[in-house]
């Protein structure tokens, strides 16, 4: 009885001594309902109705950020399948999440709120954002023709579209 | 006799008050006042480093509380206390308690620094963890900052009241916040009275050791919930309107909405109580929710109902030991606190089949 006794507390020892630390770097969420999802309506609801729950400046970092992190895989999932003035929209929406997260931890800090770590997560997720935009200008053309059925054909600068991302989040 | 429980309430009271500021973190600094720091220093050594003391100290105070409640109880049910004795027993002791230091919980500090989130950095409490002000000073000794509120609006929205009295202070505010807490409190005892007309329920909860201590020594909001709560039952044109009240502060009364009497309610909340171990634990305050439907129901119908619940009360108020005597939550003391609370209803279980047992060979 004893030896299973001290097997059992050598073995919960053993668990503490082995556990080990690890840091999770800045991961960018699943991307969510696409253009034309029928729950998508109801993810545009949502994301409105947060605005508001998110009251403070720190919370709308939050909001921010997450929709900001949305967009962008939304953005290269889209370029993924070649649905480039999707994409584009959806970049074009990270970037402004993304201005507006940096407006607000000014706010914050204004308001005496040491953001020290709010703003070291935010240059953690600018090197993330940076990684997959610089992905997609690896392997995008330069520019695209997009040409929509009845419609005039629209000219798309993906490189500077791309590196206007890029810069914004530098 | 009646001078000797008056008297000795008092003291133990004052015992009370003076051996729970040796708990005061190492990292809270209350006052910086000269006599304070030399009252306080010898206490702190005290409980953080003659810890097997510190218990057996407190063993003794839990003793010397069952021992006089157990007594006013009976000087009570044969009247031989006053109406006027027992309300002033009542005042002085909780006055004593509402300024000790909460000793064995930190909960009080999360109440204050989650009401600071709303009301100073009006920030949303159930998405911003207090950890992200690193600046804030009430971090250094607050417990689970990482967390966000875990309470719901009504706790939030009632807390404006101790907040904006608190004027940023923290012994101010550890006081405001469990003035109240007591506030309910008094009510409370008010409903019991008004409910059961009887002193001795009166009694039963004001000066129950496990009320005196997480209710009025660590302001717990669970007196808050459980006020709304019985007033749910109480007032049946309000039933919803109250019961949404209690269930917004914490969430625990949710079954309540299914009770139709106090007995019914006592089990529904036992039976959160006895759930609650899967969320986190079995922690003492808990209890307070089936005391306070307890204390409305009659003694005499409901003897053996009291009983159990005072040992399991006893029980839990042990589960305090292992923490003073080892600092520590983890490891072995889990099991310890469990023994412990359990220990009491066990004995008193064996007592009661042991007299039935003799009872029995007698009639033979």
């Amino acid at each position: 009885m004893m030896k299973v006794i001290k097997s059992i507390v050598m073995m919960l020892f053993m668990l503490h001594i082995v556990s080990f630390t690890v840091r999770a770097e800045y991961i960018l969420p699943y991307p969510g309902p696409m253009p034309g999802n029928k729950l998508r309506i109801l993810m545009k609801i949502l994301d409105a109705f947060q605005y508001y729950w998110h009251w403070g400046n720190i919370a709308k970092v939050h909001y921010y950020t997450e929709l900001s992190d949305k967009y962008l895989v939304e953005a290269k999932t889209l370029f993924e399948y070649k649905q480039y003035i999707l994409a584009v929209n959806a970049l074009k929406r990270s970037n402004q999440y993304w201005v507006e997260i940096q407006r607000y931890i000014d706010a914050a800090k204004s308001e005496g709120k040491d953001v020290t770590e709010l703003y070291k997560r935010h240059r953690e997720q600018a090197v993330t954002h940076a990684t997959v935009i610089e992905q997609l200008i690896d392997y995008l053309p330069k520019s695209f023709v997009w040409q929509d059925e009845k419609k005039d054909p629209i000219l798309l600068s993906l490189r500077s579209i791309l590196e206007e991302a890029k810069h914004i989040r530098q | 006799m009646k001078q000797f429980v008056i008297l000795g309430y008092i003291f133990i009271a004052l015992l009370f008050l003076i051996y729970s500021y040796g708990f005061v973190d190492k990292n809270l600094v209350l006052s910086t006042h000269p006599i304070y720091q030399t009252i306080h220093a010898p206490l702190q050594y005290f409980v953080f480093e003659k810890r097997g003391w510190a218990g057996m100290m407190y063993v003794v105070f839990l003793l010397s509380l069952w021992g006089f409640y157990g007594v006013t109880l009976h000087l009570v049910h044969h009247q031989r206390l006053t109406f006027f004795e027992i309300k002033k027993i009542i005042v002085i002791v909780s006055a004593i308690f509402l300024f000790s230091f909460p000793a064995f919980s930190y909960d009080i500090f999360n109440y204050i620094l989650t009401s600071k989130v709303v009301y100073t950095y009006t920030e949303n409490p159930w998405l911003v963890r207090p950890i992200e002000i690193p600046n804030e000073p009430n971090l250094a000794f607050t417990r689970a900052a990482n967390k966000t509120a875990l309470y719901g609006p009504t706790w939030i929205a009632l807390t404006v009241i101790p907040h904006l009295v608190s004027m940023n202070h923290v012994w101010v505010a550890i006081i405001a916040f469990k003035g109240f807490v007591a506030a309910f409190f008094f009510f409370f005892l008010y409903i019991v009275w008004r409910v059961t007309k009887s002193v001795w329920n009166v009694t039963a909860f004001a000066l129950n050791p496990l009320v005196l201590i997480t209710v009025l020594n660590e302001g717990h909001n669970d007196m808050v919930m459980m006020t709304f709560a019985v007033l749910a039952l109480l007032i049946p044109r309000f039933k919803f309107a109250l019961w949404c009240l209690s269930v917004l502060v914490k969430g625990a009364t949710i079954l309540l909405v299914f009770s139709r009497s106090f007995a019914q309610a006592y089990w529904f909340m036992f039976v959160i109580f006895m759930i609650s171990p899967f969320r986190e634990e079995m922690y003492p305050w808990y209890f307070v929710w089936c005391l306070s439907f307890l204390v409305l129901l009659p003694y005499t119908s409901h003897r053996l109902l009291y009983m159990f619940s005072f040992s399991l009360c006893f029980g839990l108020l042990l589960r305090n030991l292992p923490y003073i005597v080892t600092r520590q939550y983890e490891g072995y003391n889990q099991i310890i606190r469990t023994a412990v609370t359990w220990l009491p209803l066990v004995m008193l279980m064996s007592l009661i089949l042991w007299r039935r047992y003799i009872v029995t060979k007698k009639k033979r």
